[in-house]
C-alpha cells in the first residue's frame, strides 16, 4: 500500500469541511438534533436511516466519500446501498466497514488517503503513458499534432531535396554527396514513420486480444479484495449477512408505521454485453454459480467499474448451463429459456445502463415512506461549456461523447422524471473542474473533491424536508394506485 | 563485388525460410491471463514490466491439455531463431557492405560502421534468445536491473538493425535512379522478389492461423 502524504484529520479538520458542520449547528442545534430526516431510528444512539444510492463517475467518487462523512456526522445511517461503478465501490466499503450503525467514513478515507489511483491504471507503460498525457497534459494533443505535421512535413521537403541534389550531382561532386545524405536522412524519417505505424499496430492487436480493454483492472480487484477481506467479508454469504444485519429499529415519535419488516442490502449495478442486461449484485449472483455464496463479491465491485476500453471487460466464465438451480435462476430473473443460457458473461462499467439506480429502491407496495431514498449525484457538466448550443459544430469525438451519454443516462432520467419526488432526496455535487478520468489525482484533487463532496451535502441537508417529502411520496403513490385501478 | 549480391541473396533465402518455419511455430502462441489470449515473439521482446514475462510464460502452464504444445512450439521458435539471426543480420551486413563499396570515402566509412555494427545486433538477439529458453523453463520475475538491460539489448537489436537496412536501401536507391549499377545485376533484384513473392504466397496458404477452436478440441481448457 501506498505511504500516505495526507491524513485523515487533513479532510476532517479541512476548514470547508468544518464551515459546513457549524452551518448546520447552527441550523439544527449542536447535536443536530433539530434535523429529521427519516421515522427510522436505532434505539441505542437515535442515528436516523436512510437507503443510499451512489452514482459512478470515475475517479470523481472521491467526492461522495466527503458527502457521506457528512452525512454520518449528523447522525444519519444507510438501511439499504446502491451503487454503479465510483459509486460501488463507496457502496461496498460502506457494507463491509463495521456494523451499520457505525460511521464508516473515516475508514475509507484512511483507504482514500493510502490509495495509489494510478496504480490502477495497469495496463501497458505506453497505455499508461498516453492516458496520462491526455487526460492531464492539455497541450499533448497540440504537441502530437506538431511532431505527426513535422514529421510529414520533413518527409515531403527531404523528398524534394532528394530530386533537387540527384539533378545537381550529373554536375557537381558536392550535390552527390548532398543526394546520398538527404536520400539517408529520407530513409531515417521512414524508419521513424515505420515504427510509429507498426507500433500503433501492436498496440490495437494487443487492445483487440484484451476485448478492447486497455488496463486489465487486476490492481483494483486485489485492492478491492483485501479492503473486503480485511474487513471479514470474503464471500457473497458474508457480504449478505453484514448488509443484512440490522440494529433493533424504533418508529419515530407520532408515527404511526411498523419498523419490523425493514431489512438492509447492497446492491451493485452492471452492464452484460452477451444477454444485454442490466444485473443487480449480489441478488443476481446465482446466475452464474451452483454455489454463488462462495463467490467473492470484490468481482461484482471490480465488474461493476469496468469503463469500457479504459479496463477490460470482466468476465465470468464456465458458467454451468446444465445445472437445474441455474436454469431456474436465468428463468426468475430474466427470463431466459435454459437453452439461450450463454456459457461466459462480459460485463462493462454498470453506468452503461444505470449510473444512478435510484429506481430499484421504489418498491410501489409501500404507500408511506418510513426513511427516504438519499442519491449522491456528481455532476461534471460544465454550466459554462458552449457546445451545448453549438451542436451543429461538435467534433467526432464530441459527437459520440453525447450519443454514449443520452444513452447511458436516458434510463435512470426517465424514472426520476416520472416519479419526481426521488429528485428531492438527490443532493448534487458540482465537480466540472475535476476529469473523471484523472487518475492522477494529487492530495489536493482529493482533498478538493472531498469538501465539494461536504458543501453539497450540507446545502442538501440545509434544504431536505422529510414531512413533505414523505407526503410527496404517499401523494405519488395514491395517484398511482388510482391510475391503475381505473385502467 | 558481385559476391556481396550472392551472399546477401543467400542470407536473405536463409531469413525467409527461417521466418516461414517461425511463423508456423506462432500459430500455437496461446497463454492464459483472465481469459485465453494470443501473443506474439514481441510480447516476449518487449515485456511490459517485469512480471509480465514471468505472467506470460506461466499463463501458458495454465491452458492444460495444450500447454506443452504451445511450450513446445515457443521453445522450437527460438532454437530457429539462432539460424534466422544469420540470415538478417548478414544479410543487411553485406547490403552495407554493398552500399558502403558504392559511397565516396565519407559514405564509406558510415556505411562499414553499419555494416559491422550488425554484429552487436547479432550479439544482442543472441543473448536475448538465450535467455528465454533458460527463462521458458524458470519463469521467475526478472530484476529492475536486468529489465533494463534487457530493453536495451531490445532497443541495440532492433535499432541498429533497421537503421542499417533503412540507410543503406535509400542510398541504394539513390545510386539506382542515377543508373550507378551493372545490368546484369538485376538479376539478384528478379530474384529477391521471386523469394520474397514465394515467401508471402507459402505464408498464406500453409500458415493459417490455428484456431482456439481447434486448440480445444485438442483437449483446451484451463485453471480459473
Amino acid at each position: 500500500m501506498a505511504k500516505a502524504n495526507i491524513k485523515v484529520e487533513d479532510f476532517i479538520a479541512d476548514g470547508r469541511v468544518q464551515n459546513v458542520l457549524q452551518k448546520l449547528r447552527a441550523k439544527f442545534g449542536d447535536n443536530y438534533e433539530r434535523l429529521v430526516v427519516s421515522d427510522t431510528l436505532d434505539d441505542r444512539e437515535k442515528n436516523q436511516y436512510v437507503n443510499l444510492v451512489q452514482k459512478g463517475g470515475g475517479v470523481l467518487g472521491v467526492a461522495l466519500v466527503g458527502y457521506t462523512y457528512i452525512l454520518e456526522a449528523v447522525g444519519i445511517r444507510f438501511l439499504r446501498l446502491a451503487g454503479t461503478s465510483a459509486g460501488a465501490i463507496n457502496t461496498a466499503l460502506m457494507t463491509v466497514i463495521d456494523e451499520k450503525n457505525k460511521p464508516k467514513s473515516e475508514k475509507i478515507l484512511k483507504y482514500l488517503c493510502e490509495m495509489d489511483f494510478f496504480s490502477f491504471v495497469d495496463g501497458h507503460p505506453f497505455a499508461r503513458w498516453l492516458i496520462k498525457n491526455v487526460v492531464s497534459n492539455k497541450s499533448f494533443k497540440k504537441r502530437v499534432n506538431f511532431l505527426i505535421k513535422g514529421l510529414l512535413m520533413a518527409l515531403v521537403g527531404l523528398f524534394f531535396m532528394d530530386i533537387l541534389f540527384i539533378g545537381f550531382s550529373n554536375f557537381y561532386d558536392w550535390g552527390r554527396v548532398a543526394a546520398i545524405t538527404s536520400m539517408v536522412f529520407t530513409g531515417i524519417i521512414m524508419l521513424i514513420m515505420a515504427f510509429m505505424v507498426f507500433y500503433a499496430v501492436y498496440i490495437f492487436e494487443k487492445l483487440k486480444v484484451s476485448g478492447y480493454g486497455i488496463n486489465p483492472g487486476n490492481t483494483f480487484l486485489s485492492w478491492i479484495k483485501q479492503r473486503m477481506d480485511e474487513n471479514g467479508v470474503s464471500t457473497v454469504a458474508q457480504l449478505n449477512k453484514k448488509a443484512s444485519t440490522i440494529p433493533n429499529f424504533e418508529m419515530r415519535p407520532g408515527s404511526n408505521a411498523n419498523a419490523s419488516s425493514l431489512a438492509g442490502d447492497v446492491t451493485f449495478i452492471v452492464s452484460e454485453l452477451v444477454t444485454e442486461n442490466k444485473i443487480q449484485l449480489p441478488l443476481m449472483a446465482d446466475l452464474f454459480r451452483v454455489d454463488e455464496q462462495n463467490m467473492h463479491p470484490g468481482e461484482f465491485v471490480r465488474a461493476s467499474m469496468s469503463i469500457p476500453i479504459f479496463f477490460e471487460s470482466h468476465m465470468i466464465r464456465n458458467i454451468p448451463v446444465q445445472e437445474i438451480k441455474i436454469q431456474e435462476a436465468w428463468d426468475k430473473h430474466l427470463k431466459i429459456d435454459k437453452t439461450q443460457i450463454p456459457s461466459t458473461v462480459r460485463f462493462v462499467d454498470g453506468g452503461m445502463l444505470s449510473n444512478f439506480p435510484v429506481s430499484i429502491f421504489y418498491n410501489p407496495k409501500v404507500l408511506e415512506p418510513r426513511l427516504p431514498v438519499f442519491g449522491i449525484d456528481l455532476d461534471d457538466v460544465d454550466p459554462k461549456d458552449k457546445t451545448r448550443n453549438e451542436s451543429d459544430k461538435w467534433s467526432l469525438t464530441g459527437y459520440i461523447w453525447k450519443l454514449f451519454n443520452t444513452v447511458r443516462y436516458y434510463y435512470d432520467k426517465d424514472f426520476l422524471e416520472k416519479n419526481l419526488v426521488f429528485k428531492r432526496g438527490i443532493g448534487s455535487i458540482k465537480l466540472f473542474e475535476f476529469n473523471w478520468l484523472n487518475f492522477f489525482l494529487t492530495d489536493k484533487d482529493k482533498l478538493d473533491m472531498f469538501c465539494k463532496g461536504a458543501e453539497a451535502a450540507g446545502a442538501f441537508l440545509e434544504n431536505f424536508d422529510w414531512q413533505e417529502y414523505k407526503r410527496l411520496r404517499t401523494e405519488m403513490q395514491i395517484n398511482f394506485n388510482q391510475e391503475a385501478q381505473k385502467n | 563485388m558481385t559476391l556481396n549480391w550472392i551472399y546477401f541473396i543467400g542470407y536473405f533465402n536463409l531469413m525467409l525460410i527461417c521466418s516461414f518455419f517461425m511463423s508456423r511455430c506462432a500459430r500455437y502462441f496461446y497463454t492464459y491471463n483472465k481469459t485465453i489470449r494470443k501473443f506474439s515473439i514481441l510480447d516476449l521482446q518487449f515485456p511490459a514490466t517485469p512480471q509480465s514475462l514471468k505472467n506470460l510464460i506461466e499463463g501458458i502452464g495454465l491452458l492444460e491439455g495444450v500447454s506443452k504444445k504451445v511450450f513446445n512450439a515457443l521453445r522450437l521458435q527460438l532454437i530457429i531463431d539462432f539460424f534466422f539471426m544469420p540470415g538478417a543480420y548478414l544479410s543487411i551486413l553485406f547490403l552495407c557492405l554493398k552500399t558502403a563499396s558504392k559511397s565516396g570515402p565519407v559514405g564509406e566509412v558510415f556505411f562499414l560502421v553499419l555494416a559491422y555494427a550488425q554484429l552487436i545486433a547479432w550479439f544482442c538477439d543472441f543473448v536475448e534468445n538465450v535467455y528465454l529458453l533458460f527463462k521458458i523453463h524458470a519463469p521467475d520475475e526478472m530484476s529492475k536491473w536486468f529489465f533494463n538491460v534487457y530493453k536495451v539489448l531490445e532497443i541495440a537489436k532492433w535499432g541498429l538493425s533497421s537503421f542499417g537496412l533503412f540507410c543503406s536501401l535509400s542510398a541504394l536507391l539513390y545510386f539506382w535512379l542515377r543508373g550507378f549499377f551493372y545490368v546484369e545485376h538485376t538479376i539478384y533484384l528478379l530474384v529477391l522478389i521471386v523469394e520474397i513473392v514465394i515467401f508471402i504466397l507459402a505464408n498464406k496458404l500453409m500458415n493459417k492461423p490455428v484456431l482456439i477452436e481447434k486448440l480445444k478440441k485438442e483437449g483446451l481448457s484451463y485453471h480459473l
